[in-house]
């Protein structure tokens, strides 16, 4: 909200009035107004004054000229310097170049070299020194920077020259420089490098205090230029330029900008596009009229114009006469006149030049008739705020705003909430900030505003207390994290959910089918426990409702399937069949159903797990029965579903391995086979079954494989085969195809078997293929040994094996 | 051990067995090897028995096989257990292990330590369960002029001599001093093929076609077998169509330069092999209730 304000020249006080009435209005002034010429006097005078600008030494309250040589050298430069004062026209040499009659000499420790500095010269009001870098003596110089301090006695100065940094400008001229008392730096900005050509753009600031250079940009925004005014502006604490020219010789510009050393990096240079320029210039003759915080230019005659930051306005002051800012007899025009302010004695000096024939500068001035004060400005400017009104509540964005005064000027109002700044100076009244309230928490908070003058004073305001409560319509978010949408579920289970808000969940109230399920849950994480068996099985509804304190809400929801199951499995063995005998391996089957869903089928024998549990039908395990001990055992099939439930079905069967190094009883029956395994050997076996039919055929040394039944106890064979085997003996009698062993005495073995080879018989250790066999060998013979051939005994043989 | 019973009832014949029997003491399947890479062989060890004649069964644990190279380098082939009955394998080799990708070269030595020594002695019309002492469990057999080929199989018998291995103590008791001859073996060797080689095949793969890996009943070997057309199969099948997983079969077969074994026979044994035993008739005895026999497994 705005306030109606008085105009601005109302709010300062009656000395100034006229002033700024000028300012305002542009009305020629009738009073102490006018330039008057300043008669020189002093013993030593400068000659040949151009290409430099005039300097305010605040602490010896004296203008500053370093300038030419006195005595009438032949150098056309100089770094002799001297004070003037305006009120008698008094010349004081301050320092005297000990090289006053060499051109361009090199710099010393002890002094610079002459040179053209323009404005590449500065008055630091913090150390009370002059500064210079640069400029030229006939060419660009390289980068140096001395310092020069006195005691305002003639004949007291001294220069210092500073290490160069390994960062700097470089070489320059033409380029314009000004201390700035606010950041305690100086700022350089513009001018051009090596011989007159295209001007930069680069803007530097230095530390005096570290002797650091830091380029700020490259290309600034005011462009490139040269020979422009640079002024630092104590009411605002910031710079102004003006003037100058893009390149050497190029046309002159006006181009107003504003250098605030405060500001973002990227934003410290902004177009002041005030509403009138003042005229182009380039070399204009320039000062800092520090009393009425304004810049004072003098570039045509009879026009002096001053330009104050807070207003934005060039004013052409309406002076009339004056000295002409390019005298008849300066060579290089505005290049050889300059000015300066003079704070203390309130004039604004010209200097003119009687060209290269010599003589010290000619001098005009206007005095405005106001010596200050010493402090200048001890009054504090006065502020309030006026919005919002203390103890309003407020929404949304507000406009935060305060009238501030001065005696002389507000540079600023800066707002404050809480203590911390609410967004950037206002420099320009009426002083308003705007608040988007929803950047800070509901609730009360404090407004302050401090208006600060240029003379560094600041007033804080009363402070405001408001209350911000913001509506907050944003919802929560909310989403269930278990269990997971289509999940199926049993039992009791954690139902769990995430959520979040632009300020807070309140709490997560859990549903079930639209129903609560439990309290609502007022901390991450959200959860609460459902018993499932509570409900019918079928399919459900969670719901997660998450709430802020606004009372915002948003649901999330899964459906899931309840799968309560209370019917056991029913669970049959399906072998072995109870009752029975069993040996060796067998599987163990078992059929198993359920309401829901067979999880799996775990075997066990006498009460221990067999296996693994069978996850799938249909439903078997193996079993060596040689790990269980012969007898009666309790095979067990233990069904389980997916709930839990169990069933367990059992066999009761006999396990009868036969030993492995034990005999045991075997039974042979009317249903036992008996056969004869002879593969190669049918060739000479003309009747098997004849000659193994029964158990009447079975002898001492025979190989047999008996194969018995499992389900008999004590065992039966099955079936009796007669295998090959071998028998060692020594030959006793041989003849074709066949011959008699004698096996060694004692043995199982008859104490003489006749052997019978064919074609199918193989002999192995003998002079040939087909033996022959001697008697008194000592043979191994594989074969089948039969006991009831027509012959007798006789072992047919597949391989005759010649023992040493 | 060693217990003896006589059945005899209302059964027409009976019989009274004598089991000294061996069994399976690894259960592991194993995978044939795979051809082995240039610089690298395959190894078939193979064991066989000579004479022995009082002796009906010998049964002894095999815990570990390793060979030792010519730069004195050991390598443990196998330390799965596998129990070996020696005395049914005279004339009837049996595979005791396949090795894969042994540096190829020449190999010294091959040792073989042994458990677990059992016997049936026949002395004076009976049989005993004896149980000797092992002079030395782990015996070291020097090999001569052995060597592994690069990218090849090659087979080696580890020959039991159980005549010149036992013998008896001043108290009487058995003593078994192993010897042991090695013999290298190719797939030309004469006898040296699985002769009624019982096992479970545990896999039938698809190259080389027909062929299925078996597991031997003793434990540690599982053989690669490959039938062709002039294979016979019996015991119930016909052809190779027959076989399938977890089957018991019987093989004879001769060893190949592979290390699979080309089968002459695969004949289906009993689905359950606790139902089977093989051996030798100690005695057959007659009686007014039947007949009744002793038998020596051995298988």
């Amino acid at each position: 909200m705005c306030m109606l304000r008085a105009p601005k020249a109302i709010q300062v006080d009656m000395k100034r009035l006229a002033v700024l009435l000028i300012a305002l209005f542009a009305a020629p002034l009738t009073w102490g107004q006018a330039w008057t010429s300043i008669a020189p006097t002093g013993a030593a005078q400068p000659q040949e004054t151009n290409w430099t600008t005039a300097v305010y030494d605040y602490q010896h309250k004296t203008l500053l000229l370093t300038q030419d040589d006195s005595g009438g050298g032949t150098g056309i430069y100089a770094d002799t310097v001297y004070g003037f004062n305006p009120t008698n026209g008094l010349w004081t040499q301050i320092w005297v170049s000990d090289a006053k009659t060499t051109d361009c000499p090199g710099d010393t420790a002890t002094r610079p070299n002459h040179r053209h500095t323009y404005s590449q010269i500065s008055w630091d009001t913090f150390r009370n020194q002059l500064n210079i870098t640069a400029g030229s003596c006939q060419g660009a110089l390289g980068y140096d920077w001395y310092s020069f301090t006195h005691t305002g006695a003639a004949g007291s100065g001294s220069w210092t020259q500073s290490p160069n940094p390994a960062t700097n400008p470089g070489n320059r001229q033409e380029g314009a420089m000004v201390y700035m008392a606010n950041v305690d730096k100086v700022l350089l900005y513009g001018g051009f490098t090596g011989a007159n050509g295209a001007a930069g753009a680069d803007t530097w600031e230095y530390t005096p205090s570290t002797n650091t250079w830091t380029q700020i940009c490259s290309n600034c925004g005011p462009g490139a230029r040269h020979a422009h005014v640079l002024a630092y502006d104590f009411a605002s604490g910031k710079v102004i330029t003006y003037g100058g020219q893009r390149s050497f010789g190029g046309a002159n510009i006006a181009v107003t900008y504003i250098y605030d050393p405060n500001a973002p990096v990227a934003s410290r240079w902004t177009a002041a596009n005030p509403t009138v320029e003042a005229p182009a210039a380039a070399y204009a003759c320039f000062g800092y009229d520090k009393q009425r915080g304004r810049l004072l230019i003098y570039p045509q005659q009879g026009h002096v114009f001053s330009y104050t930051v807070a207003s934005n306005t060039w004013t052409d002051l309406g002076i009339a006469g004056g000295p002409s800012p390019s005298p008849a007899g300066a060579p290089d025009g505005t290049a050889d006149t300059y000015c300066g302010y003079d704070y203390d004695h309130d004039y604004f000096v010209f200097f003119g030049t009687p060209g290269l024939a010599g003589g010290p500068p000619q001098t005009f001035g206007i005095n405005f008739g106001n010596p200050p004060n010493s402090p200048p400005d001890p009054t504090p400017p006065t502020v309030s705020l006026t919005a919002p009104a203390g103890g309003s509540t407020l929404t949304g964005t507000v406009t935060v705003s305060a009238n501030a005064a001065d005696n002389v000027a507000v540079i600023g109002v800066q707002f404050q909430l809480d203590g911390a700044n609410l967004g950037a100076e206002d420099g320009t009244s009426p002083y308003s900030v705007s608040w988007n309230t929803t950047t800070a928490t509901n609730g009360a908070h404090t407004l302050t505003a401090i208006a600060r003058d240029g003379a560094g004073n600041k007033t804080t305001s009363a402070p405001v207390s408001v209350t911000v409560n913001n509506l907050d319509t944003t919802p929560p978010t909310v989403s269930i994290t278990a269990p997971a949408n289509a999940a199926t579920v049993s039992g009791t289970i954690t139902v769990s959910a995430t959520a979040s808000d632009n300020v807070g969940v309140a709490g997560v109230q859990f549903q079930l089918d639209g129903a609560n399920l439990g309290a609502e849950d007022t901390a991450s994480p959200y959860t609460t426990s459902w018993n499932t068996t509570a409900v019918a099985n079928g399919s459900h509804t969670l719901s997660a409702i998450a709430r802020d304190a606004a009372g915002n809400k948003t649901t999330a929801t899964v459906t899931v399937t309840v799968s309560n199951d209370s019917t056991p499995p029913t669970v049959s063995i399906t072998a072995p069949a109870t009752g029975v005998t069993v040996a060796g391996t067998i599987t163990i089957s078992a059929t198993a159903s359920d309401n829901v869903g067979v999880a799996g089928v775990q075997f066990q024998i006498d009460g221990t797990n067999l296996g693994a549990e069978d996850i799938g039908s249909p439903y078997t395990t193996s079993w060596n029965t040689n790990s269980a001990s012969n007898g009666t055992h309790t095979l067990s099939a233990i069904a389980r579903d997916a709930a839990g439930n169990k069933s367990t079905a059992t066999v009761s069967v006999t396990v009868s391995n036969i030993p492995p190094t034990s005999a045991l009883g075997m039974g042979v029956d009317a249903s036992t086979k008996f056969s004869v395994e002879v593969r190669e050997l049918a060739p000479l076996v003309s009747c098997a079954s004849c000659w193994f039919a029964s158990a009447t055929d079975v002898m001492a040394g025979q190989t047999l494989e008996i194969r018995v039944r499992p389900a008999t106890n004590p065992q039966i064979a099955d079936q009796v085969i007669l295998k090959e085997g071998t028998v060692d003996g020594t030959v006793s009698v041989a003849s074709t195809n066949q011959f008699v062993i004698q096996p060694a005495t004692g043995t199982v073995w008859p104490t003489s078997i006749t052997v019978v080879t064919g074609s199918v018989t193989t002999f192995t250790g003998f002079a040939s293929a087909t033996g022959p066999v001697q008697a008194g060998q000592k043979v191994s013979v594989r074969g089948l040994l039969f006991k009831s051939t027509p012959n007798g005994v006789q072992l047919i043989a597949s391989s005759v094996l010649l023992r040493p | 051990m060693g217990k003896t019973k006589w059945f005899s009832g209302t059964i027409l014949l009976a019989m009274a067995i004598v089991l000294s029997g061996c069994g399976t003491t690894g259960s592991n399947t194993t995978t044939p090897p795979p051809p082995p890479p240039p610089g690298s062989s395959n190894l078939t060890v193979f064991a066989t028995d000579a004479a022995a004649d009082n002796v009906l069964a010998f049964k002894v644990d095999v815990t570990s096989i390793s060979v030792t190279d010519s730069s004195g380098k050991s390598t443990t082939l196998t330390t799965t257990p596998q129990t070996l009955e020696l005395r049914h394998l005279q004339l009837a080799p049996t595979v005791a292990l396949q090795a894969a990708n042994l540096p190829s070269g020449q190999y010294n030595s091959i040792s073989v330590t042994l458990a677990n020594p059992e016997l049936a002695v026949f002395s004076a019309g009976t049989v005993s369960q004896k149980v000797p002492t092992l002079s030395s469990s782990t015996v070291s057999i020097p090999l001569t002029n052995f060597s592994l080929p690069s990218g090849g199989t090659q087979g080696l018998a580890l020959d039991f001599d159980l005549n010149s291995s036992i013998s008896t103590n001043a108290s009487g008791g058995f003593v078994v001093s192993p010897v042991i001859h090695p013999v290298a073996v190719s797939s030309s060797s004469a006898g040296m093929e699985l002769v009624d080689s019982v096992g479970q095949i545990s896999a039938m793969p698809s190259n080389p076609a027909k062929s299925f890996d078996y597991q031997l009943m003793s434990g540690a070997a599982t053989a690669r077998v490959v039938t062709d057309a002039n294979t016979v199969f019996d015991g119930g099948i016909t052809s190779f169509a027959n076989l399938q997983v977890g089957q018991y079969v019987e093989v004879d077969g001769q060893f190949q330069s592979d290390g699979t074994f080309l089968a002459k026979y695969v004949e289906l044994s009993a689905s359950n092999p606790g139902l089977r035993v093989q051996g030798v008739v100690a005695a057959v005895s007659t009686t007014t209730t039947g007949t009744s026999l002793s038998l020596v497994v051995q298988d």
